[in-house]
């Protein structure tokens, strides 16, 4: 029986792997089949001659340990990095070697770094016994398979071999149904309206103002924010609606007063895994300040690279380097600086670096930022507001006849909307903090949630025919 | 049922939160709160489809209730549910140039029940998409009239205009009308149609359907405010045979195929009526006054031959042409006009046959490549 309810739990994930795009089904089946061989023949310490940690591997096991990295960082490289790779070759080499044009396999950065760190921990020992079917729920658990958390073996896989987990439990799915429907909201009725004036700037940045930039900007670190924390709350309810708790993945990063701070609340399993399998490695603070300095430049330059194949992504991962390095330099001074200056300089570094993270080149993040620092503009665009506009709250001031209130006033609904959702990322507690009770606030919030972002799923286009 | 113990290692930091403060609050508790939860959000999602679907503001799943004011006013979204529910036996459609058409007038002279499905924008592959759907909701139409667009026969044959068109209300398929039944734009919708009906405003006619005949100025001026006269460029070369296959199937696929499918219904087609400015813009300075000619004569002859097609130009109609009154820019006409080719087509007049198209095209050969167009701008 719970055998039965692994395999469907894994062929469900699978399905929701695939329902998009089935063709990388085979891709991530794959990964996992490799991955667990590769892991399977790994000598237990027991078994290997010497037992210290340097020496810990037989050379059957580094061996294995290379071709499994290897495998991982080769498959990644082909689907990820190829055709940046190559078209960078083609520019410094005057080189005309085919692109691959490939899609990227959904999720795959997620799925092999989590397999990375199985691999690792395997060739040290650090696994115990698990079947292929557990390996596989545990690589695929769909609410975390396509956008994180990372998590690790130990976090998860006892959860899902603990027979009392394989009941229907009534609280957990009472606290994963809300944490969903928190997420979802966060997705749908926030994320994706700020996306509105994000994306028809970044469409046309060469008519923006100083003042759209700086709105664009604002809007898309709320966007990111709300997207990356919506889907953690989305992927811990479900997960929880499963009695599986999956690891926290964010802790309201902009909070943050320095940047040490900001990368200890932002996308905090990844930060995790780096610093578990490449700055640990790499002798982490042991070995004296420069190499200190230099391995956490390493680290944020993998994450860089990590989010996407550009150039934008690579500066991003190399301005939070220099930051983090510099943020340790001036730790004891740095404290000494009022809070509000120290939030407020903080926000705005993480800001300008995730304009240059939405960026499609680093070209178009010059132009912008110029932009700003030329301040030669500072009307808004109203085409940048009008995206900000639920058509909810016009349709309710319609109702209540204000729409002239509205007309009026353009900038009124755009600049609350702004302050609300600023207010939430700096005022409110993160989803797993709050308490919940099984009342009629919590029900009340859950249906009216779920039902305000069920519909706003779908809206209606605007046809607009411009040659009329 | 005892409650699993979850395996949580706190001393991760990530799990920094996981020590929440266990209240002593029963499993029947939690359980009592989800199925209260599930059996509210079930009947949330029950009162607003109902109310979408009884009040149906997009016609999909019925024809207008007597007791509610619909508002007209949202062709990609309206248009296929008045084909599927409304009563009718003629059809009005093309692009915009045929939304100043007056339903009851053609009711009058056709002797019909008549609805006008425009499509602002539309390409022939959209139009004739939707006029297909209407022959298989409504096989009893009699008569088709449409404008047939100069600019559009050039475009590829599949071509659509816009994404993001709701196709979910274009098919039968039940379980993709959430995209309708739980969509916040359409409650909106229905609140408004609801409203409307509370202040008792009167419902929008098909005479009144994205009518925008008053909403303009019309003149030359206006019609030189709307575009920059281009350079002067080389004459382009005749059709190549590659141009020629492509505008063929076009005409086969979208204009031509449906009428030989239904020969007991007539269609009247109409090459639109472009104004001097267009023919000046479009033919003239791009060097296309020849491909012009070449391009009607060759779609003329291929679309006369299907019989149950009438077919009429006002090209010729050099009086239209000319008078910029009528026009607000280069090719959209006025009311007046649509009224006039209501009829004319009624009466056969600027109809074109095997036996007089060669004539046609001879004449406005003739005409546009003597006019004088440096004159309009004197």
């Amino acid at each position: 029986m719970d055998r039965a309810a692994r395999l469907g739990l894994f062929l469900m994930s699978i399905w929701f792997y695939g329902y998009l795009n089935p063709s990388y089904i085979p891709v991530i089946l794959v990964s996992i089949g490799v991955n667990f061989l590769i892991s399977k023949n790994f000598d237990s310490p027991k078994k290997s001659q010497t037992e210290t940690k340097d020496q810990r591997g037989t050379s059957k096991n580094r061996i294995l340990l290379a071709l499994g990295l290897g495998f991982n960082l080769g498959l990644l490289f082909y689907f990820k990095y190829y055709d940046f790779f190559i078209s960078n070759i083609n520019t410094v080499f005057k080189t005309d070697f085919n692109l691959l044009h490939i899609a990227l396999p959904l999720g795959i950065s997620f799925f092999t770094f989590q397999q990375v760190s199985f691999c690792i921990d395997s060739y040290r020992g650090e696994i115990g016994e698990y079947s292929l079917l557990d390996y596989c729920v545990f690589v695929a658990f769909f609410p975390q398979l396509v956008a994180g958390p990372i998590v690790l073996h130990e976090e998860i896989l006892p959860q899902l071999k603990e027979e009392s987990n394989h009941r229907l439990n009534p609280k957990n799915i009472s606290i994963g149904l809300h944490a969903f429907a928190l997420g979802l909201a966060k997705k749908v009725i926030i994320a994706d309206t700020l996306g509105v004036p994000v994306t028809l700037a970044f469409g046309g940045v060469e008519v923006l103002t100083s003042s759209d930039v700086l709105l664009t900007t604002l809007c898309y670190c709320l966007q990111l924010y709300f997207d990356f924390s919506g889907y953690c709350d989305m992927a811990y309810g479900i997960a929880m609606m499963f009695n599986i708790e999956i690891p926290a993945n964010f802790n309201s990063p902009y909070k943050a007063d320095s940047i040490p701070e900001f990368w200890k609340r932002w996308h905090i399993t990844l930060t995790r895994f780096l610093r578990k399998y490449v700055y640990f490695p790499l002798g982490g603070n042991r070995r004296g300040p420069i190499r200190t300095y230099i391995n956490i430049f390493i680290v944020f330059l993998l994450s860089g690279i990590w989010h996407g194949a550009n150039w934008t992504f690579i500066l991003w991962g190399v301005m939070h380097g220099f930051a983090q390095m510099i943020g340790r330099l001036i730790d004891k001074p740095w404290k000494k600086v009022p809070k509000p200056i120290r939030w407020a300089i903080t926000f705005s570094f993480v800001a300008v670096a995730f304009l240059i993270f939405r960026a499609d080149s680093v070209a178009q993040a010059y132009i912008m930022l110029r932009k700003v620092v030329k301040l030669e503009n500072f009307s808004v665009t109203p085409l940048l507001l009008t995206g900000l506009m639920l058509p909810e709250v016009k349709h309710l001031f319609d109702l209540f006849g204000m729409a002239s209130v509205l007309d009026s006033l353009t900038w009124l609904c755009p600049a609350l909307f702004l302050l609300v959702v600023m207010g939430i990322t700096l005022f409110t507690k993160n989803t797993r903090e709050k308490e919940f009770k099984p009342d009629m606030a919590h029900l009340l919030s859950t249906v009216v949630l779920i039902v305000w972002s069920v519909l706003s799923l779908s809206g209606i286009s605007t046809f607009l025919y411009f040659n009329f | 049922m005892e409650r699993p113990q979850l395996v949580r290692n706190i001393n991760l930091p990530v799990f920094q939160f996981l020590n929440m403060t266990e209240k002593n609050v029963s499993t029947t508790e939690y359980s009592r709160w989800l199925k209260k939860t599930l059996i509210v959000l079930a009947l949330a999602f029950v009162v607003i489809i109902s109310y979408i679907a009884i009040v149906d503001p997009f016609f999909h799943y019925h024809g207008p209730l007597s007791q509610i004011s619909y508002a007209l006013d949202n062709e990609r979204y309206q248009n296929d549910g008045i084909t599927r529910h409304f009563d009718y036996d003629t059809i009005i459609t093309g692009t915009s140039l045929t939304e100043n058409f007056l339903p009851s007038e053609c009711d009058e002279l056709y002797g019909g029940k008549t609805i006008k499905v425009a499509l602002q924008g539309a390409t022939f592959k959209e139009v004739n998409d939707g006029l297909v759907r209407a022959f298989r909701y409504n096989p009893d139409i009699r008569t088709v009239i449409r404008c047939l667009d100069m600019k559009n026969f050039q475009q590829d044959w599949d071509y659509i205009s816009y994404d993001g068109l709701p196709t979910y209300l274009y098919d039968d398929n039940l379980l993709n009308d959430t995209g309708y039944v739980l969509n916040k734009s359409v409650v909106i919708a229905t609140n408004e149609q609801v409203r409307r009906t509370l202040e008792g405003k009167p419902g929008d006619t098909m005479d009144t359907y994205m009518f925008w005949g008053e909403d303009f100025d019309y003149g030359p001026k206006k019609v030189k405010s709307t575009y920059v006269r281009p350079d002067q460029e080389e004459p382009r070369g005749p059709i190549t045979e590659e141009e020629k296959e492509a505008i063929l199937k076009n005409v086969r696929e979208n204009i031509t195929s449906l009428p030989a499918a239904h020969p007991e219904t007539t269609f009247y087609y109409y090459l639109s009526p472009d104004s001097i400015c267009w023919w000046d813009v479009e033919a003239n300075r791009a060097g296309k006054l020849e491909y012009y000619f070449e391009l009607q004569e060759l779609v003329i002859e291929e679309i006369l031959k299907t019989p149950n097609i009438k077919l009429f130009s006002y090209s010729s109609r050099f009086d239209v042409i000319e008078d910029l009154g009528h026009y607000k820019d280069l090719s959209h006409y006025d009311a007046g006009i649509s009224h006039r080719i209501l009829k004319w087509m009624k009466e056969d007049r600027g109809r074109l046959t095997q036996d007089n198209y060669k004539n046609y095209i001879e004449e406005i050969r003739e005409f546009y490549t003597d006019y004088d167009y440096d004159y309009l701008y004197t």
